[in-house]
């Protein structure tokens, strides 16, 4: 391998011959080739159960394919450790931390940044008010805030978030996509399954739309309307 | 308070404690005798020290900070404030396996108890998650460790209808719980697996913290899930075995410390849950070993599960009441 294809394409996550899904049941989606780079907002769309959220898990390297491969860069994900991994790639999921009684300083301190960095984010994030409080204590809008906070503190060249509003109101499902630009803004990959792709229409950071439909993946224009995007669901 | 001052002032007050549970009872303690134990002609009062009180002294603390522990990282691990090694059934299975041994007179000796206990706990722990990922919510794994426990029980109480008489005598009071029937050498043992174990926790402390926030999310930061299952299952078994063995099923000390614990300290990170969990475990059972030794009226005092019934049941309560348990 030569150096300059390495920096090339380093932070390429590509999916080879892929084929997700659970043991037991069909398959979600099968021998896809597809590839997603460059900063800014990658949009993944689909259908209840299209399997959204088994393909990031999958891309992010938290779910074991059913065969082919994930490579991010050069490097095949099941072959980089956990150590390395979490160097690349943070994860926020769909369910708020509702269990967690770690206070959000606690949280955050696990990311092991400097308290400057941290309260950098927490005032970005409008979060200082909530340091002391208890995850399992914050609403579910201002808890999946202080995991996105989580995950970028972890910085990483992309940031996974699968279905991130799902259980959010809808002014926290705004704050929230309002906030995915500030991320971009800071060169930020951001990939992103959800429902709510009709406030992202005409969002200037989106770079791909990537639509799920009868087990295949579908590449959109990231420039279209939510009517373009909807007709291909 | 500060957590340091907290956790001098729990050390001070397990220290008074033990100190006062060593001084008092019907025969005085000569300090100046104690050195005459080692000799060839022991006096009474260092055969009472060192065979008697030093060893009930040395187990309750064992007991309760090992029991504090393992309540604590079953919590953690289920996502569930109500889990613990009584409430589980895992106390049971080390109760169950103990039964096996002692009524049908394969073993006895406290190495054999310890061993059948562990084996006994990790079976039961191990059928708890094998089940634990298949329930959705907290309180159908709170009905399945019930069910564990009565099952369990109506097993150990037909094992106790075929046994003898004079195993059956020494199974009923061991199933009472009590800290008085360890030797030195037990409870010493224990108190150190207690010590190590309790140790091998704390260094997952971050991991522990992690985990809070989800599978998944613990995934992504680094978190070898079935590794930590794994340490948690041996560590949760070594812990509720072999003090089960010695003490007998003791009731809620595991399941009511971290909560105790949380209502003392606003901190709710492992690296300051897991010390403060083990030093006020400890604390609660020398606690409630006073209440076993000091009101009995009978000679044998009150059993050490009524004591620990009494004074733990209303926490549990307590908690219940405190937590919103709708969002599950």
């Amino acid at each position: 391998m030569k150096m300059g294809e390495t920096k090339g394409n380093e932070h390429v996550i590509r999916a080879a011959n892929l084929t997700v899904g659970y043991s037991g049941y069909p398959h979600v989606l099968s021998q896809i080739d597809f590839q997603w780079e460059g900063a800014g907002i990658h949009l993944i769309i689909g259908g209840n159960g299209s399997g959204k959220s088994t393909l990031i898990r999958t891309l992010a390297g938290l779910q074991k394919q059913r065969g082919g491969n994930v490579f991010w860069g050069n490097e095949d994900v099941s072959q980089i450790s956990s150590t390395r991994r979490t160097a690349k790639m943070a994860f926020v999921q769909s369910l708020p931390p509702r269990q967690s009684e770690l206070t959000v300083s606690e949280a955050l301190a696990l990311s092991g940044r400097k308290e400057e960095q941290i309260n950098h984010w927490l005032h970005m994030f409008d979060l200082l008010g909530t340091t002391a409080k208890s995850l399992c204590n914050l609403s579910d809008g201002l808890g999946q805030r202080v995991m996105l906070v989580r995950a970028i503190l972890q910085d990483t060249p992309w940031i996974l978030l699968d279905e991130p509003t799902a259980f959010l109101d809808v002014k926290s499902r705004q704050v929230m996509w309002g906030q995915l630009s500030a991320l971009v803004s800071q060169g930020k990959r951001v990939m992103v399954s959800s429902h709510d792709y009709h406030l992202l229409e005409g969002n200037l950071d989106l770079r791909s739309v990537t639509a799920i439909r009868e087990n295949r993946l579908h590449t959109l224009n990231p420039t279209g309307t939510f009517e373009d995007w909807n007709a291909h669901i | 308070m500060k957590y340091k001052a907290t956790i001098l002032l729990t050390l001070a007050a397990i220290f008074g404690l033990a100190l006062s549970h060593m001084l008092s009872g019907s025969t005085n303690i000569d300090w100046g005798e104690l050195g005459l134990w080692f000799s060839s002609e022991p006096s009474i009062a260092g055969t009472v020290f060192f065979e008697v009180r030093l060893p009930r002294v040395l187990i309750a603390i064992a007991a309760g900070a090992g029991l504090g522990v393992s309540g604590l990282m079953m919590q953690t691990w289920f996502h569930n404030p109500l889990a613990g090694p009584s409430v589980l059934g895992v106390t049971s299975g080390a109760g169950m396996a103990v039964a096996l041994v002692v009524l049908t007179g394969i073993g006895g000796g406290w190495l054999a108890n310890a061993v059948a206990a562990s084996v006994g706990s990790w079976c039961a722990l191990g059928l708890v998650l094998f089940v634990a990922s298949r329930f959705r919510g907290l309180a159908s794994l709170l009905i399945f460790g019930l069910m564990l426990n009565y099952l369990l029980g109506a097993l150990v109480t037909v094992l106790q209808a075929e046994a003898e008489e004079n195993a059956l005598q020494q199974f009923v009071f061991w199933g009472m719980g009590t800290f008085g029937q360890a030797s030195l050498v037990t409870a010493s043992a224990v108190l150190v697996l207690v010590l190590a174990a309790s140790s091998i926790a704390f260094k997952q402390h971050e991991n522990l913290d992690k985990w809070t926030l989800g599978a998944v999310t613990a995934r992504s930061m680094g978190v070898n899930e079935s590794r930590l299952q794994r340490l948690l299952v041996v560590l949760t078994g070594l812990l509720a075995g072999s003090i089960t063995a010695v003490c007998g099923p003791v009731a809620f000390l595991g399941l009511a410390t971290p909560h105790l614990v949380k209502l003392l300290i606003p901190y709710r990170s492992h690296t300051r849950l897991i010390p403060m969990t083990a030093l006020i475990g400890a604390l609660l059972a020398l606690l409630a070993d006073w209440g076993v030794k000091g009101w009995g009226m009978a000679d044998s005092g009150w059993p050490l599960n009524a004591v620990l019934s009494m004074l733990g049941a209303p926490l549990v309560i307590w908690v219940l009441l405190q937590r919103n348990f709708s969002r599950s």
